[in-house]
This record gives C-alpha cells, sequence and structure tokens, in this order.
C-alpha cells in the first residue's frame, strides 16, 4: 500500500511540473496537439499508479516525452506558418456579410445548431446582429457584431474618462508580497503607516490591499468591509 | 529557470535512462547467459548434476541474476521477468535431487530466455509496432 501512495504522490508532483512547463495555454483554450497531449497524459499517469509490478519510470518517461515533444512542437509552430497550419489549422469565417457560409460550415462537419449555439455563447442571440463569426483553431467561435448592434463605448458617447491602472497586490492573507513591492516606488514603512492610520496593528490582520497608479488603496481587514484610499499620488507603479 | 534549459536537461535525462537501460540489460542477459552455457558445457554428457560443482556454479546463477533482477525491475515489469528466476529455482532443486533431465530443461529455458528477453528490454524494433 505505501508503494502505492508514494507513487501517487510522486505523480501528481511530476504532474503539476508537467503542466507548469507546458505552459498557462494547456489551462486555457487548447489546440488540437494540446487537447491530445492532456488526453493522453491523464492515462499515463495512471499506469504506475494502478500497477505496482509496472516500474514507475514507464509512467514517468513517456510523460516527460511527451513534454519535450510538445515544447519541440510549440517551438516549430512559433517559428513556422506552415508547420503551424499543419498542426492547428487556420481560423475559418462562418459567418460573414452575406450570410452563413455553408461550405465552410461543411468543411468544419459544423451544423447550424452548432452553429448557432456557439454564436449565443458569445452573447448573441440572434444572426441579425452578427457581421462575421470565426471558428478558431482551438474549436471557440469569435464573434464580431454589426455596427448598429455593438456595445456602446465612452468614445460613442464622447465621454472623456481617465486611463484606469492596473492594481498591485500589496498584502495578501496578512503578508507581505515581496515580489510586488518591487513593482511600487513605495516602501514596506510607507505601507504599514497606512496600516497604523487606519487602526491596523499588525499585517497579519489584513486580507488584502492594493494599490494603483494613482495611489488608490483597496484595503479589507479579514472579518471588516472593505475601504478605499485614495492618496492622488502620481506614478507609483513601474510597470509601463 | 530557463525552460529550453529545462527541456535540454529533460532531454539528457531520457537520453541518458535509455542508455542506461540497454546498458543494465545487456550487461545482465549477457552474464546469465555465459553462465548457463557454461553450466550446460559442464553437464552435457553427465548425468551427475547433484556435484558440488554444478550446485555451485547454479548458486551462482542465482546470486547473479537476483542482482541484475533488481536492477531490471527499474526498468521492466517484473512480471514479464518472473519466468527465469521460476527457472532457476527449479534448476537449484533439480540439482539437489539430481533430476537431469528435467535441470537440462530449465537450463534450456534459462538461455532461452537470456536470448530472448531483449525482445521487450532495451532498445528492441521488434517491441515498437
Amino acid at each position: 500500500m505505501i508503494t502505492i501512495i508514494i507513487r501517487a504522490i510522486l505523480v501528481y508532483v511530476l504532474l503539476l511540473f508537467v503542466f507548469r512547463l507546458m505552459g498557462k495555454r494547456q489551462l486555457a483554450q487548447m489546440q488540437p496537439f494540446e487537447f491530445v497531449l492532456t488526453l493522453i497524459i491523464a492515462d499515463l499517469a495512471t499506469i504506475p499508479m494502478a500497477e505496482i509490478s509496472v516500474p514507475a519510470l514507464h509512467g514517468i518517461v513517456p510523460l516527460l516525452t511527451l513534454v519535450l515533444m510538445h515544447f519541440i512542437i510549440t517551438i516549430l509552430a512559433t517559428k513556422s506558418q506552415k508547420f503551424s497550419k499543419i498542426i492547428s489549422g487556420k481560423p475559418i469565417i462562418v459567418v460573414n456579410s452575406k450570410g452563413i457560409d455553408y461550405t465552410a460550415l461543411k468543411t468544419l462537419n459544423i451544423s447550424v445548431s452548432d452553429l448557432l449555439e456557439a454564436v449565443r455563447s458569445s452573447g448573441y442571440f440572434s444572426l441579425e446582429e452578427v457581421l462575421y463569426a470565426i471558428v478558431e483553431t482551438n474549436g471557440t467561435v469569435t464573434v464580431m457584431p454589426k455596427a448598429q448592434k455593438s456595445p456602446v463605448s465612452n468614445e460613442d458617447l464622447k465621454i472623456e474618462k481617465q486611463e484606469s491602472s492596473l492594481p498591485v497586490m500589496i498584502i495578501e492573507d496578512g503578508k507581505y508580497n515581496t515580489d510586488n513591492l518591487k513593482v511600487v516606488t513605495k516602501t514596506k514603512e510607507f505601507f504599514d503607516d497606512i496600516l497604523k492610520t487606519n487602526n491596523i496593528k499588525k499585517v497579519s490582520d489584513v486580507l488584502i490591499l492594493t494599490i494603483d497608479n494613482t495611489g488608490s488603496i483597496y484595503l479589507q481587514k479579514k472579518d471588516a468591509p472593505s475601504k478605499v484610499i485614495n492618496l492622488n499620488l502620481d506614478k507609483v507603479c513601474k510597470y509601463e | 529557470m530557463n525552460r529550453n534549459f529545462l527541456m535540454l536537461i529533460l532531454l539528457i535525462f531520457l537520453i541518458g535512462i535509455c542508455a542506461l537501460e540497454q546498458i543494465s540489460v545487456s550487461k545482465a542477459l549477457g552474464t546469465i547467459n555465459s553462465l548457463a552455457v557454461q553450466i550446460q558445457t559442464s553437464v552435457q554428457n553427465s548425468t551427475q548434476i547433484n556435484t558440488p560443482d554444478v550446485q555451485q556454479q547454479v548458486e551462482n546463477l542465482n546470486t547473479t541474476w537476483n542482482h541484475y533482477e533488481n536492477i531490471l525491475c527499474f526498468f521492466s515489469n517484473h512480471k514479464d521477468m518472473k519466468e527465469m528466476g521460476i527457472e532457476i529455482q527449479r534448476m537449484i532443486i533439480y540439482s539437489a535431487t539430481n533430476q537431469h533431465e528435467e535441470f537440462k530443461a530449465s537450463l534450456c529455458l534459462v538461455i532461452l530466455y537470456s536470448e530472448t528477453f531483449d525482445h521487450f528490454m532495451g532498445i528492441s524494433f521488434q517491441n515498437i509496432f
């Protein structure tokens, strides 16, 4: 039994390592070769766990080989458009200004019902609203709406708005994020003073503290409501 | 750590594992084969197989196989290799009870296994398809 436990832990750690190596693409929308890889990896991982007479290497080596293959294919797909087209295919326009492209649907083996379902998932319930619909290489459908049907923007309403900035998390669950402290122009002591000013004795009492480029702070103590503090500073964050 | 560097390490590891396996398999099966052939030569025309010399050789074969089996278990399925161990144990018993026909049959099997186990161990093109 202990062998199975140790192997299960080993495989789990290895899988974590494998998915980290393959990058965030695996966790988001997958290309066909990535989908194949994910299917196989799940199966390979169970080999050393389920059967003790099989050496652990019989699960580990194929897993690592597939990671290497994935890396090589990704590099080749990045370097060569032709190779990328062979491996992943290309996006296909299935709805254009004239309507549904029936030939394209047939090529993709998609029915009209499937197309309508995908268009609804994009937030458009009628083909009247759609100017173009594209089936991407990972199988998702992206929709470009007609101008009259597209959401209204501030530009359309001629509203001037100041650019917002990306908040940086400084304190998370009671601890300072030392990596993010390097991204802002303020020091740890500055934030300690902010906490003191807001009657917070220890940083471990803080659930979250974020700051953006204009010095707007979002602060929340654990088991307490949040508050926003506007310091009206300039260029607090070092990112561009 | 740079991903390219990690991939290079991975490639070296995979090549290393393959090389290590092939070396281990060749050495193990080669050694077992030569020991078994040696025993075969010494008992060829004899009906007395319970002599101390033969028993010592069989014991040596057993010890050597146990040693190599521990290494080969990292690379091959235990179930696939157990036949060799079983036949060697049989040889020990047949030698002790002087069953020379059965002993020679088991010895032939051991030699056969040592010549054919590389079909599924190590690098084997027969095994790819």
